[in-house]
């Protein structure tokens, strides 16, 4: 692993426990987006379920998730390797994806514990929070290293694009 | 600024296993979906989700090993680079601002004076 440095088992904790608290403020963030946005119902009657999942979802949670990181760096400025950057804004996916997968296949227990573990067990399958939150730790790492934050810019666009189309696909194709 | 060779192989290493097991994902989709679907008691068109899920495996598999031979091939690159190209932060005596001090760049960005 060359230069990589060992990362703290702490600062693991803090991007996967504010990783899942960021679920919670995206959730309050979507709903004041959406508020803000209500009448797009109008326009079309599946138009508030395309841009919640596509547009507004992506683009509040994606910019939650990473809390950990920004913390992280804001308190301690840890001298970090790239590459550590890259786990940390993974694990704040995975805290993310934690907390909403269990909200999800709580909700769905109305049908029975099957389908409930099933979704888990589906949603748990595809890391996308994971995936786009690493994208997300780059940006966060180059900016660090490199003094220019149009590398967060373009990472966490990034991530957000990669979250927009998965959802749009969840959408129409099932 | 162009960023020092190497500097995505680490990134890489971290991505590409997560690119395969997005790819397992996607390949139970359709199988998982269903039966959540039937005991939920809802239609779909099983045939358009098998045929995008078999999609997304292959790209995700494909990227996922080209990812893990990027990475764990390749050269990472060496964290000092990064701080020989932006130099050190120092304040500066004149304007008491932080400044970028670099061996070919002895000014202070802003007020021109000596670091």
């Amino acid at each position: 692993m060359g230069n990589v440095k060992k990362l703290p088992v702490s600062y693991l904790a803090i991007a996967f426990g504010l990783g899942a608290v960021a679920g919670f403020i995206a959730i309050w963030g979507e709903m004041g987006m959406m508020l803000n946005n209500f009448g797009i119902i109008f326009l079309e009657p599946t138009a508030i379920t395309v841009f919640s999942a596509v547009i507004v979802a992506p683009l509040v949670e994606e910019l939650a998730k990473p809390l950990g990181i920004y913390m992280i760096q804001g308190d301690e400025e840890p001298d970090l390797s790239l590459q550590n950057w890259v786990v940390l804004g993974a694990m704040g996916g995975l805290g993310f994806a934690v907390l909403e997968n269990i909200l999800y296949a709580s909700n769905v227990l109305s049908f029975g514990t099957d389908v409930a573990l099933g979704l888990l067990l589906l949603r748990f399958l595809l890391p996308l929070h994971m995936i786009a939150s690493a994208i997300t730790g780059l940006g966060f790492g180059l900016w660090v290293k490199t003094r220019k934050g149009i590398y967060f810019v373009i990472c966490i666009f990034i991530a957000m694009l990669i979250h927009g189309l998965f959802n749009f696909a969840a959408i129409f194709v099932g | 600024m162009t960023l020092p060779k190497g500097t995505m192989t680490g990134s890489l290493k971290v991505l590409a296993p997560l690119l395969i097991w997005m790819s397992i994902g996607w390949f139970s989709y359709p199988y998982l979906i269903k039966d959540i679907a039937d005991a939920a008691g809802e239609s779909m068109n099983i045939e358009e989700v098998r045929t995008f899920s078999l999609i997304m495996t292959g790209v995700c598999l494909s990227l996922g090993i080209l990812f893990g031979i990027m990475g764990f091939r390749g050269k990472t690159v060496d964290e000092n680079e990064f701080k020989r190209m932006t130099g050190e932060l120092v304040i500066c005596q004149h304007c008491h601002r932080e400044a970028e001090k670099k061996p070919e760049t002895i000014k202070c960005q802003h007020c021109d004076g000596y670091l």
